[in-house]
């Protein structure tokens, strides 16, 4: 196969045009209602000692499964622990985790595919084949396997979802540094002697810094999934900490308590749906061209 | 070409590009550049000519080693830079730099144009803040800029701006040698004869030795010391530019002279349209390239292998029947 | 075609190498000495010199892939450390239910998607479409476990409908086994029908405004003709792709799905294994599931090709 030379838009774009993708990202609906759905999460997360009513782990043995009321708005769980305040503490430990693992996959997956795409050749090869490999694990599976061998803490959920979603950054940014490394300025400072790793982050790396934040936002929605799902199959933080996959799981041994099944499900929900309409709306303003 | 030891000196230099064909997965070879030869003294200017795909970019890369050869020598002053580890190319990088055709993808839409001219002389380590300061502002002056220009990104300026930013870049660090490929092609007409006087103007005054890469003998004629001719990855004639306009021993250099607009108004020249396209790299004809569109062609033009042959002290042909077709 | 195949084949020869060192080297970064977890800390050092030579621990960790490599080529995943159970046993066992679960997840999610995707596309912008269009954008951010509880909680617990999880054989009782089947079947399928019915719907929306439709338009053929003797051909090429691409998710949605309902499958075996601490059977069906997936890929590619006459191969 001829490879496909990519059109990076990112190309000519001058710094002045920011303020163009801004205003453009203003005009698209799903792109706002998705940004203020995130905002809502990330403050619930960040002010939940400020609103939450109760203490997460405060027990009130005289409600248990009670459900949503004037005093517990969402309900209580099997102990008698406020819903609603359980739900904004544990966004703490989701929104957390995801920006940990994306910020490893990003930060890991842009080096890799850097380094593949201007080094071309067989350690192109070779670090593609390795990422292609990783790549026929199927997500969730992989990313429970290394919690399992690392143990199930906050920083190890990070890892373990970093890892997982960095072959995907490894692909994206080495597909468009082949383009762009072919961009006669990045000939010019190979002409003038620069070094590899200068060529990577100073020529190929502002080009395509912008699709990769695009895409940072759209794995989110799929980070936000694969953290709640290690949290409901029990490898998660551990407890008391709450997290929403957790709740969820206790779901499963009430499922006549349908508040415990269904609102931290939104919250999973509508958090994981607010990152990929961000992700869509920059994507759209900048006129980026990823496929998800 | 010269009694002194040439600048660059280029031997059998050959460039094969590896292609893996949509169609059935087979991989395909393109000789992109074909056992070229020629020598390049101080203070001269060669000017490689041939339509797109005669591989005339391709050896303008070569020889900079932006793309490494597949075989055949490149000596910059002596060493051949065909064979250096990248570390050891550093050094050489400083001597020998580039313009390119391009004025709009040649500049990183994300840098500062000062901090693209100054970028050399950090690598390089040539001075400290405030001399690189000096020196980037002392070039802008020198490419017909402002100084205080430095401070803006490349979507601020034309086209011709860009490529005279593109030469202090390449300025900047002092080279002897300077490749530049096609750099006024991408231009407005009115602007290519600033551009060119520019870069010629510096050349002179730098004593810079040049390999000028062009389709258009018109603008050749203009700068040119030597004139090589490319087709399909060969060079076809090659000569001094003197030579070559005026007695030209090629039957290609004579179709690509008919071609260029001429200044001599009623010269009684017919013109000569080739024929047919250029033929595919990858299934190049035998013996002489070009007799798939020379009207001059015979039967032993497919056989006889391509050589050139010396027609004076200053230049070649690789026409066998030269000697005929110009008697 | 059978230089196709091959050139796929042998093309899947390094990624099994690097997928096969991976699950190796997960046990690697356990913490602890497997030498101690063995014999417990009463072992004198003799019998913990001789264990190592017998596990090859004293060899480089290349080494030890390739022994351990060698005897999983041969089928022998060693045995469970808490039933002592022959993994490869466990795995007889375990395929057919993830294999089953994966089959009916995958007419679930083609029943649903397709059939919304060629209705969006035909009612362009209106209401069928918005709906459908809404429903599949959600099922993009619909968490397989909670696609399950919500099930869960309207038919087993509402409705009462259906069993709510467990396992019975299909040759044992077809028919409770479907419907022990239904639920699972459609926690997987359901947010896979989501990504099937917007590459329906817009690969439709692209082969119904090609001339060759209006021809065949032209020519009389029916509507009903057209749209499924000529366009739904051409439009479910794309689909076969993306369809491909999901399967890893979907495997990973059986994964939750098998532990929500008590399936015992390998993605339960792998969550089974990680809680008690019995890596050799975690080993051995992560690696029956990349093949799986590696495998349906292939699959994919060929179907591609026969469906697709213009790649030629």
């Amino acid at each position: 196969m001829t490879s496909i030379v990519q059109e990076t838009s990112a190309r000519r774009r001058p710094i002045s045009q920011l303020g163009l993708a801004a205003r453009r990202f203003r005009q698209h609906t799903l792109g706002k209602i998705g940004l203020a759905i995130m905002l809502v999460a990330i403050a619930g997360a960040v002010m939940a000692p400020l609103v939450a009513p109760y203490n997460p782990e405060a027990i009130d043995y005289a409600s248990i499964l009670s459900p949503p009321s004037s005093t517990y708005l969402l309900g209580t769980d099997e102990i008698g622990r406020d819903l609603l305040s359980r739900l904004l503490y544990g966004g703490q430990v989701s929104l957390a985790i995801v920006a940990g693992a994306i910020s490893i996959a990003l930060v890991a997956g842009s080096v890799i595919g850097l380094t593949a795409g201007v080094l071309g050749g067989r350690i192109d090869d070779v670090i593609m084949r390795v990422m292609d490999g990783l790549l026929a694990f199927p997500m969730l599976i992989f990313a429970l396997a290394i919690v399992a061998v690392l143990g199930p803490n906050l920083a190890n959920a990070m890892i373990a979802i970093g890892v997982v979603n960095t072959p995907e950054f490894a692909r994206l940014v080495r597909g468009q540094t082949l383009s762009i490394r072919e961009q006669e300025f990045v000939q010019a400072a190979t002409a003038l002697g620069a070094s590899v790793p200068r060529i990577m982050f100073k020529h190929i790396w502002p080009s395509l810094a912008g699709n990769v934040v695009v895409y940072a936002a759209l794995r989110a929605c799929s980070a936000l999934i694969t953290e709640s799902s290690l949290a409901f199959l029990g490898l998660g933080v551990s407890p008391p900490t709450p997290t929403w996959g957790q709740m969820l799981s206790t779901a499963l041994q009430y499922p006549e308590a349908w508040w415990i099944g269904v609102f931290p499900g939104l919250a999973i929900f509508f958090t994981a749906l607010s990152f990929n309409f961000v992700g869509d709306g920059i994507r759209d303003a900048m006129d980026a061209k990823i496929n998800t | 070409m010269t009694a002194l030891r040439p600048l660059v000196q280029v031997e059998g230099l050959t460039k094969t590009f590896l292609s893996r064909g949509a169609v059935g997965g087979r991989v395909q070879t393109t000789k992109a550049v074909s056992n070229v030869s020629f020598a390049i003294g101080r203070s001269e200017n060669l000017a490689l000519v041939g339509e797109s795909g005669s591989g005339k970019t391709t050896t303008g890369r070569l020889l900079l080693r932006l793309l490494d050869a597949t075989s055949g020598m490149v000596r910059f002053d002596g060493t051949d830079i065909a064979a250096l580890s990248r570390s050891a190319l550093r050094p050489f990088r400083r001597r020998m730099q580039i313009v390119f055709q391009d004025p709009y993808s040649s500049l990183n839409p994300y840098l500062r144009v000062g901090d693209a001219v100054e970028e050399g002389l950090i690598i390089h380590g040539i001075g400290n803040a405030g001399q690189r300061r000096d020196r980037v502002a002392e070039l802008f002056e020198l490419v017909g800029l402002r100084a205080h220009q430095a401070e803006r990104f490349p979507h601020e300026f034309s086209g011709g701006q860009r490529q005279r930013i593109g030469i202090a870049r390449a300025l900047a660090v002092n080279p002897e040698f300077i490749v530049a490929d096609e750099p006024v092609s991408a231009l407005d007409v009115s602007v290519q004869a600033q551009i060119l006087n520019l870069l010629e103007e510096l050349r002179r005054k730098l004593g810079l030795a040049m390999l000028f890469i062009a389709h258009d003998l018109a603008v050749v004629r203009y700068v040119a010391t030597h004139v090589g001719v490319m087709y399909l990855g060969h060079i076809v004639e090659m000569a001094t530019a003197d030579r070559l306009f005026e007695a030209t021993r090629h039957p290609y250099t004579e179709a690509l002279l008919s071609a260029a607009p001429r200044l001599e108004l009623g010269h009684g020249a017919e013109r000569i349209v080739l024929s047919g396209d250029i033929p595919s790299p990858i299934d190049p004809p035998s013996g002489c390239p070009f007799r798939t569109r020379c009207r001059h062609a015979r039967t032993e033009c497919a056989d006889a292998p391509m050589t050139l042959e010396a027609v004076g002290p200053d230049q070649v042909t690789a026409c066998i029947r030269y000697r005929e077709i110009y008697s | 075609m059978l230089t196709f195949i091959l050139r796929r084949l042998a093309f899947l020869v390094p990624m099994l190498l690097v997928v096969t060192f991976v699950i190796f080297a997960l046990i690697l970064l356990l913490p602890g000495d497997p030498v101690f977890a063995i014999l417990g800390d009463a072992a004198t050092p003799a019998q913990i010199a001789e264990l190592r030579q017998k596990l090859h621990l004293d060899q480089p960790i290349i080494v030890q892939y390739l022994v351990w490599l060698k005897s999983v080529l041969t089928g022998d995943f060693g045995r469970s450390l808490r039933t002592s159970e022959l993994v490869s046993d466990m795995l007889l066992t375990r395929i057919p239910v993830t294999v089953e679960l994966s089959l009916l997840s995958l007419v679930v999610s083609c029943a649903v998607g397709i059939p919304a995707g060629v209705i969006a596309a035909v009612r362009r912008n209106q209401w069928p479409d918005l709906v459908f269009s809404t429903a599949s954008l959600a099922g993009i951010a619909m968490p397989y476990f909670w696609t399950g509880i919500l099930l869960m909680m309207l038919f087993s617990v509402h409705l009462r409908w259906l069993p709510p999880s467990g396992y019975i054989p299909l040759f044992q009782d077809p028919l409770m086994s479907l419907k022990l089947m239904i639920m699972p079947a459609l926690t997987v399928g359901l947010p896979l029908s989501a990504v099937i019915m917007r590459q329906t719907r817009n690969s439709m929306v692209q082969v119904l405004s090609q001339d060759y439709i209006r021809t065949a338009e032209a020519r009389g053929v029916s509507p009903m003709g057209v749209l499924f003797l000529h366009a739904l051909r051409n439009a479910l090429i794309p689909v076969v792709t993306v369809i491909g691409l999901q399967i890893g998710s979907l495997i990973g949605g059986s994964v939750v799905a098998e532990t929500m309902f008590s399936l015992p499958g390998l993605g339960r075996m792998v969550i089974e294994g990680i809680f008690q601490r019995d890596f050799a059977p975690v080993q051995a069906a992560m690696l029956i599931i990349v093949i799986g997936v590696l495998l349906a890929n292939l699959l994919t590619d060929l179907s591609y090709a026969v469906l697709d006459k213009r790649v030629k191969i």
